[in-house]
């Protein structure tokens, strides 16, 4: 099958510092891949750039068949097909869950507020949320915050999903709400890509592992033979201090 | 005194007062929209338009506002350029006002955090949409307290144009106090008047602030208080 995201030789520098080195990766429509490493090892950086949050130096970058150039058209066509969910949220405070989700429908892809209001409504009951549709984000516990914005993005209808660590700012106890919805989200089909340190949803969720160190891919594969016998020492030493 | 009395010296005191209002109005309109057009020339990605906009600011935060004033009226005559004295004046409160505000605004665009600007660039909204729905709402609820502030600070700055001859409530008082030899009643006056103004402008901004304010969110409520927890 045609890989719906095809990276070939990306290398991105902050001044001298280099914090990507020749990644090569293909994604298949539907694949769930999972990024993971120790921090500082480039794998947000690697998402960012899939979506041009990042530019980068040397290589390219084909998502859904548009290569990212740097110029404004190929960025905007890939935005539309690329959905995130960050870290910390990002949702807009001076909004309501509902507004979050329906600002870009109306401004990005002008629909009528009728019908950004049903299609918002239509995701936020899907994360479970259609009752604090009109709470604002301040009024919202992390998990439902999160949830919030993986409904803001799914509105958009993308075709690929990029998650940053979502599950990282969250008090343990509102973890699994948002990787059972992640969880649903990968039964469905979404093409998905995690960064996460979530072992488990890795496991579960996961088609493919890969592992980055120095802003390189270290190993890939199938997520029981990367957990049950890594290649790499480096990898071998990373998940003995995750699980310790 | 009577009544009457007291009423001959406030007719012409007030209707200097409508000056001031106008006054007022049109430098605190042009003001915003000159001060956010510095902002972003201020935030520029092209550096002589940066330093262009940071020389503007340094120039008219480091003069006297009557400094300005008297350039614009008494000076520019000399090169042949006459502006009449309203026009001078709100000219001169409107290049003043503009710096400061340029500065407020990018103060409040600044404190918008980061994740604000990528998420909706990953939505794929362009600069503008980005700017005018998700950033600048939020940055406006952020110095709103300060813009209070300000709009205060320009009624009472609209006094300053009496000396460049611009007939408004304390040219008024100036010159009911010449006729009248009553400096006392008529510049209590005169402050009573200003005071009132300052008041009912402080009252709309604390109901719009109040009106602004956002379920749960940290700032842009007068009766959020963190600092009485500590």
């Amino acid at each position: 099958m045609k890989p719906i995201i095809s990276i070939r030789g990306i290398s991105k520098w902050y001044g001298d510092f280099q914090v990507l080195d020749g990644i090569d990766l293909d994604v298949r429509p539907g694949e769930k891949l999972i990024l993971c490493g120790p921090s500082g090892s480039g794998k947000s950086t690697t998402i960012r750039v899939i979506n041009a949050l990042e530019d980068h130096q040397k290589g390219t970058v084909v998502v859904n068949g548009v290569t990212l150039d740097n110029g404004a058209t190929s960025i905007r066509r890939v935005r539309a097909d690329v959905g995130m969910v960050f870290q910390h949220f990002n949702l807009f405070p001076h909004l309501s869950a509902l507004a979050n989700c329906t600002v870009a429908l109306r401004l990005v892809k002008k629909m009528a507020a009728i019908d950004a209001d049903a299609l918002a409504m239509h995701y936020l009951e899907r994360v479970k949320l259609g009752p604090y549709a009109h709470k604002y984000p301040g009024q919202l516990s992390g998990g439902q915050k999160q949830r919030v914005a993986i409904a803001r993005s799914l509105c958009m209808q993308p075709k690929i999903m990029l998650f940053d660590e979502p599950t990282s700012a969250l008090d343990p106890e509102m973890v699994k709400e948002v990787l059972d919805t992640m969880m649903q989200l990968a039964r469905d089909g979404m093409t998905m890509i995690c960064v996460t340190h979530e072992m488990g949803f890795a496991r579960e969720a996961g088609d493919r592992i890969v592992f980055m160190d120095h802003g390189r891919i270290v190993e890939s594969g199938e997520p029981r033979r990367f957990f049950d016998a890594p290649q790499s020492a480096r990898a071998r030493e990373f998940l003995g201090q995750i699980v310790a | 005194m009577t009544l009457d009395t007291l009423k001959t010296y406030l007719e012409p005191l007030l209707q200097g007062a409508w000056w001031t209002l106008a006054l007022f109005a049109s430098s605190a309109l042009l003001s915003a929209a000159l001060g956010l057009a510095v902002c972003f020339c201020r935030m520029s990605a092209l550096a002589p338009v940066r330093a262009t906009a940071k020389t503007y600011i340094e120039i008219i935060r480091g003069t006297p506002l009557l400094v300005q004033l008297f350039f614009l009226y008494y000076g520019l005559p000399e090169l042949g350029i006459v502006i009449p004295g309203f026009a001078a004046g709100v000219l001169g409160l409107v290049l003043n006002f503009g710096a400061y505000l340029a500065e407020l605004f990018r103060g409040g665009i600044q404190s918008v955090d980061s994740g604000q600007f990528e998420a909706s660039r990953a939505l794929g909204m362009t600069r503008a949409q980005r700017m005018r729905v998700i950033v600048m709402p939020q940055a406006l609820r952020t110095i709103f307290p300060a813009l209070g502030n300000y709009a205060l600070v320009l009624v009472k700055d609209t006094s300053l144009v009496a000396v460049i001859s611009v007939y408004e409530l304390m040219r008024a008082g100036q010159m009911l106090a010449g006729a009248t030899f009553r400096s006392l009643l008529v510049y209590s006056l005169v402050g009573a008047i200003y005071f009132a103004i300052c008041s009912v402008l402080s009252y709309l901004f604390r109901r719009a602030e109040k009106r602004l304010s956002i379920p749960g969110y940290w700032s842009g409520s007068p009766d959020h208080n963190p600092a009485a927890k500590l």
